[in-house]
C-alpha cells in the first residue's frame, strides 16, 4: 500500500479501525486501534492523540501504550462527556478519526541512566503504562525501575492482568496500593505517599514520573522532594480542556504555557513557575 | 511612493475589484443610532468607501480572516471521510486603521508559528489590505500612541495617508503592494518631492495630535508580571459582567471552540469553530467539572496578562494590545487596560 | 430503522413554540425525513397516544395539567420542556406573588372559582425532563440542532453563555450606547441576539447566563439614568422565579441558575 504522508498541521483526521474494545472497569473502556493506512502513530510515551466521530465530536485522549511491531496503539476511555459516551457505543471493527499524537511526552532521553520511579494515582495509570511499557521493552537504559500505583478500590484497578504480570519480574520493584479495601482483601491499604520513604534507588539520581489527580501531586511531590529528588527531575502530566490539541483553541492555558504544547508533561521546577497549574 | 486623488477613486476601486470583492467600513443604518457606527462590508457595486475618519468599525478587520464562525472541515456520516475546508476567496479590505492593520500583523506571527492555523492563511494570503492613516484619535477610549502602534508600520500591502483633502499619498509595504501599484500606475500619479514634504509634515501633526504618553510610564509587561497579586483584579472584576465582549471584539484575540453541524437529514455535516475566549464562563473547565480559572477576577487577571505579557513572550514582538480600546468602549462596566495599568503602576509606585 | 416518534404538547402557553417548529418551512420536510410525527395539534388530525420523544409546550398551571404532563412523562422515552412557559414559568409567572383567588376572578368572573389554578410550575418542577429548549419562544435552529443530536447521538449542548456574545459578533451598535437598558450582559443566549440586533432590547427570555452579575448590572444600569430598579423590573417578566431564588439579587449570582 502506497504510505500517503500524513499532515501534522491538518485539520483532517486519518481513520483506525477498532481491531479489539473492553470494559476495564464499570467505567472504563479499552481500546485497541489499527492504522488503516498501516503507518504507525509513532508516539512517544505521554503524547495524546484527538479522537474523533463524525456527527458528534472530537476530545483528546492519552495514548496508553508505546510504541509496537504490530503498528497498534491502545486508548482508556472513561465515560464524562459527548465523545467519550459516544466511544462507549462502538463495537470491534468501527473506526474512528484520530489526528496526533500530539503534545511534549514523558522525558525518556533524560531519564537514561537513572533510577525511573513512575507514580500512578488512579486513572493517571493510563498514561503511564506507555511509559512502563517503554521501560520494560528498554530496560537496560535504567539503573532501577520502580512503579507506585495507587487506586482508590480494588475494583477500580486498571489492567489487573498486566499488573500481576509486572509485579512478578525480578528487574522491576512494583508496589500497589489501595485507599480502601473490602475485608479480607490482602494487598497493601494506604495513601501513596506511604510507599515513597522505600523506594529503591538513590534519590538524587531518581527521576520521578507522576500521574494523578491535582491533590494527589501536591502530597507525592513533597514526599518526593523530603525524599531528596531533584526538583528538575520530578515530572507529572496534567489535563486541561482542549479543542484542538496543536496550540490555537487557548483553552489549555495555563498562565503563558499551553498544554497541549509545552505539556502535558512538565517537570516539577516548570509547574513552580505555573501558579495556575495544580 | 505614489499619489492617489480624489477623483481617481472610483477608476481606483474598479482595478481592486479585478483582485477580489472589496470590504470596507460601511455606516451601519440603524434608526436609533446617530450613523456613526461602522462595519466592514462589502461594498456595493459603483459603491465608493469613504475613506474618512470615524469610530472604529464594531469589529476590527482582523475579523474577516478569523470570523466569527468559520467550517474547518466537512464529512460524510457514513463513510467517515473527511475533507478540509479552506476560504481562498480574494478580498481587498480598503479603510483598515494602522492599529487594526498593526494587530493583522501580530496575526501573521503569532499564527505562522506553532502548527500554522492554515484557515487564517488562506483568507490571509488571499487578500490584499490597503491601510487609511488616522491624523488624530478616532474615539476618546483609544490609546494606540501609548502602544505604539497609531502610525502604521506593517499588516499591510498599500498605506494611504490623506495628506489634503484631494489626495493620498500611496506607500507600500509588501511584494504584492509594490505589484500592484505598478499594475495601477495609470490610476496613480507620480509623487513629487513637494508631496514626500508634504507627507512628513502630517505625519508629525499627526505625532502632536495623538499627544504624548499620559496614562501610564512604565512598561505594561513589567507592571502586569509583576502585578500578579495586586488588588486591582478583583476590585474590577467585582462589577465584570462577563458577557465576554471584550474578547470578542479583540484585534488580536484568536482563542476559539469546536462545534458539530449536522442539518437535517444527518447524512452529513461540518466541523466548524466559533470564537470563544479566556473571559467567558467555562473557558477553562475541564472534563470532570473543575474550572482553574473560576474566579472573574483570575479571568481578568489572565487575559489582561495574556495581551501585555504572555503573547508577545511566546511570539515575540511587542504588546499584543494594540490601543484600539474597543473593549474598554463595549464593556458595559467600563473596565478596561488603560484603568487597569494605571492603577498596577499607581500601587508600584506606592510600594516603592 | 424505524424513525422515532415525535408528539408536541401545549399546556398553559400560546403554542408559539410550536409554531415555530412549523416556520422551519423547507427544513420541515428535513424534519419529517429523520422523525415521524405522531402528534401535533397546530399541524395534523393524527393523534397517537405512543411515542417516543414529546416536545412540551407552557407551564403547568392547575392539576389537571399536572396529572397529563405525569401521563406524558410515562408515555414517552425522552421529555423535552419547550419555550420559556415550560422552562421558567414564562410570562404565566407574573401572578406569582398575588393572591390566585384574586386573579382566578379577575380573569374568570363570578365562576372564578370554577377554574382552580396554582402557583405556576415549569415542567420540570413536575415531572423529569430529558432536554430544555429556552427563548420565547424557542429558537428554531436550537429545536432543529437538538433532533440532529437525538439522531446522530451527539450530546446536546446548551449555552450558557450571555446573549452578548452573539449580539457583539453579528456587529450590533450595543442597545446601552443607545441610550436602552438591556438584560443582554446576563442572559442566556442561543438566540442569535435577535432582539438586540433587530433594536429591541434584550428582556431575557431564555433565563440567566452561567454567573450572570445581577448586582453589578443593576448598579450600572441605574447609575446611567435608566431608571430605578429598572433591571429588577426587566427581569420580573421572564425570570421571576429565578430572580426570586437570589432574593432581589443579592451575592454574585454565580453558579448554574438551571
Amino acid at each position: 500500500m502506497t504510505q500517503q504522508a500524513r499532515d501534522p498541521d491538518s485539520w483532517t483526521p486519518w481513520r483506525a479501525r477498532i481491531t479489539e474494545t473492553a470494559m476495564l472497569t464499570e467505567t472504563e473502556r479499552f481500546f485497541r486501534l489499527e492504522p488503516i493506512d498501516g503507518q504507525a502513530l509513532g508516539q512517544v510515551p505521554g503524547q495524546f492523540v484527538q479522537v474523533c466521530l463524525p456527527g458528534i465530536g472530537e476530545a483528546p485522549i492519552s495514548v496508553a501504550s508505546a510504541p509496537n511491531e504490530e503498528g497498534t496503539f491502545d486508548l482508556v476511555v472513561r465515560k464524562v462527556g459527548n465523545l467519550t459516551e459516544a466511544l462507549h457505543r462502538t463495537v470491534e471493527g468501527q473506526s474512528v478519526g484520530i489526528r496526533g499524537p500530539f503534545g511534549r511526552g514523558f522525558p525518556v532521553d533524560s531519564c537514561r541512566g537513572r533510577d525511573l520511579v513512575i507514580i500512578a494515582g488512579g486513572i493517571g495509570l493510563v498514561p503511564l503504562r506507555s511509559l512502563i511499557q517503554h521501560g520494560l521493552m528498554h530496560r537496560n537504559r535504567f539503573k532501577s525501575f520502580s512503579v507506585l500505583y495507587g487506586a482508590k478500590r480494588p475494583a477500580e484497578m486498571l489492567f489487573k492482568e498486566e499488573l500481576i504480570a509486572w509485579q512478578g519480574r525480578p528487574d522491576t520493584d512494583f508496589h500497589i496500593t489501595v485507599d480502601v479495601a473490602p475485608s479480607g482483601y490482602l494487598g497493601h491499604v494506604g495513601l501513596i505517599t506511604t510507599l515513597i520513604p522505600y523506594l529503591e534507588g538513590s534519590p538524587a539520581d531518581t527521576s520521578a514520573i507522576v500521574v494523578g489527580p491535582p491533590v494527589m501531586f501536591r502530597f507525592v511531590l513533597r514526599e518526593l522532594l523530603a525524599h531528596g529528588v531533584p526538583e528538575d527531575h520530578i515530572w507529572a502530566s496534567l489535563e486541561r480542556h482542549m479543542k484542538c490539541g496543536i496550540g490555537q483553541c487557548g483553552h489549555c492555558q495555563i498562565n503563558g504555557a499551553l498544554t497541549c504544547r509545552e505539556g502535558p508533561v512538565f517537570s516539577a521546577q516548570e509547574l513552580s513557575r505555573l501558579p495556575e497549574a495544580i | 511612493m505614489v499619489m492617489l486623488s480624489r477623483v481617481r477613486l472610483a477608476a481606483f476601486i474598479d482595478a481592486l475589484r479585478r483582485h477580489g470583492e472589496v470590504v470596507a467600513p460601511r455606516p451601519v443604518l440603524d434608526p436609533q443610532a446617530s450613523g456613526e457606527y461602522r462595519r466592514y462590508e462589502e461594498l456595493r457595486s459603483g459603491e465608493l468607501p469613504e475613506l474618512a475618519p470615524g469610530k472604529p468599525a464594531l469589529l476590527p478587520a482582523s475579523h474577516l480572516f478569523l470570523p466569527p464562525r468559520e467550517t474547518m472541515l466537512s464529512y460524510e456520516l457514513e463513510s467517515g471521510r473527511f475533507t478540509e475546508v479552506l476560504d481562498r476567496e480574494p478580498r481587498v479590505v480598503i479603510g483598515v486603521p494602522p492599529c487594526e492593520a498593526h494587530a493583522l500583523a501580530l496575526l501573521d506571527q503569532a499564527l505562522s508559528q506553532g502548527v500554522p492555523d492554515r484557515h487564517y492563511r488562506a483568507r490571509r494570503e488571499n487578500a490584499t489590505v490597503v491601510s487609511l492613516a488616522c491624523a488624530e484619535p478616532c474615539w476618546e477610549q483609544c490609546f494606540c500612541r501609548q502602544m505604539g502602534t497609531h502610525r502604521a508600520t506593517d499588516g499591510f500591502d498599500l498605506l494611504l495617508t490623506p495628506i489634503d483633502a484631494e489626495r493620498f499619498t500611496v506607500e507600500t509595504n509588501t511584494e504584492k503592494g509594490d505589484a500592484l501599484t505598478a499594475e495601477l500606475s495609470g490610476v496613480f500619479a507620480p509623487a513629487l518631492d513637494a508631496d514626500r514634504a508634504a507627507l512628513d509634515s502630517w505625519n508629525v501633526r499627526c505625532d502632536a495630535a495623538f499627544g504624548p504618553s499620559e496614562s501610564w510610564s512604565a512598561d505594561p509587561r513589567a507592571l502586569v508580571e509583576d502585578g500578579a497579586d495586586d488588588p486591582v483584579w478583583s476590585t474590577e472584576a467585582e462589577r465584570c459582567l462577563s458577557c465576554g465582549a471584550c474578547v470578542l471584539l479583540c484585534p488580536t484575540c484568536t482563542c476559539f471552540d469546536m462545534v458539530e453541524s449536522v442539518p437535517l437529514p444527518c447524512s452529513a455535516g461540518t466541523r466548524e469553530r466559533c470564537r470563544d475566549g479566556c473571559m467567558i464562563p467555562g473557558f477553562s473547565a475541564v472534563a470532570h467539572g473543575a474550572d482553574f480559572r473560576s474566579d472573574r477576577a483570575e479571568r481578568l487577571r489572565h487575559r489582561t496578562r495574556r495581551k501585555f505579557a504572555y503573547q508577545p513572550e511566546r511570539y515575540g514582538g511587542g504588546s499584543y494590545c494594540v490601543g484600539c480600546g474597543r473593549c474598554h468602549a463595549h464593556c458595559p462596566v467600563d473596565i478596561g487596560p488603560i484603568g487597569l495599568l494605571k492603577e498596577l503602576e499607581k500601587d508600584r509606585e506606592e510600594a516603592r | 430503522m424505524p424513525r422515532p416518534r415525535v408528539a408536541f404538547f401545549s399546556f398553559t402557553s400560546c403554542e408559539g413554540c410550536q409554531l415555530t417548529v412549523l416556520e422551519q418551512e423547507t427544513k420541515l420536510l428535513e424534519l419529517l425525513e429523520v422523525v415521524e410525527i405522531v402528534r401535533f395539534r397546530e399541524a395534523i388530525d393524527r393523534r397517537e397516544d405512543r411515542f417516543d420523544v414529546a416536545f412540551v409546550e407552557g407551564s403547568i398551571s392547575t392539576p389537571e395539567e399536572e396529572d397529563r404532563v405525569r401521563w406524558i412523562r410515562n408515555q414517552a422515552g425522552l421529555v423535552v420542556a419547550i419555550g420559556a412557559c415550560a422552562t421558567l414559568g414564562g410570562v404565566n409567572a407574573i401572578r406569582e406573588d398575588r393572591d390566585h383567588l384574586d386573579v382566578q376572578g379577575r380573569v374568570y368572573g363570578e365562576k372564578g372559582e370554577w377554574y382552580p389554578a396554582h402557583q405556576v410550575k415549569t415542567v420540570a418542577e413536575v415531572v423529569s425532563i430529558d432536554f430544555e429548549l429556552h427563548g420565547c419562544p424557542m429558537a428554531g435552529a436550537e429545536f432543529l440542532d437538538l433532533v440532529s443530536c437525538l439522531i446522530t447521538g451527539r450530546k446536546f449542548r446548551q449555552k450558557g453563555t450571555s446573549v452578548c456574545v452573539e449580539c457583539v459578533l453579528r456587529g450590533t451598535v450595543c442597545q446601552l450606547w443607545k441610550g436602552r437598558p438591556c438584560l443582554g450582559p446576563i442572559s442566556r443566549g442561543g438566540c442569535q441576539a435577535v432582539c438586540p440586533s433587530q433594536g429591541g432590547s434584550c428582556i431575557g427570555c431564555r433565563g440567566l447566563a452561567t454567573e450572570a452579575n445581577l448586582p453589578a448590572l443593576a448598579d450600572q444600569l441605574e447609575s446611567e439614568g435608566l431608571g430605578d430598579g429598572v433591571t429588577e423590573r426587566m427581569l420580573e417578566l421572564f425570570n421571576r422565579k429565578e430572580f426570586a431564588a437570589r432574593e432581589g439579587g443579592q451575592g454574585d449570582g454565580k453558579g448554574d441558575p438551571a
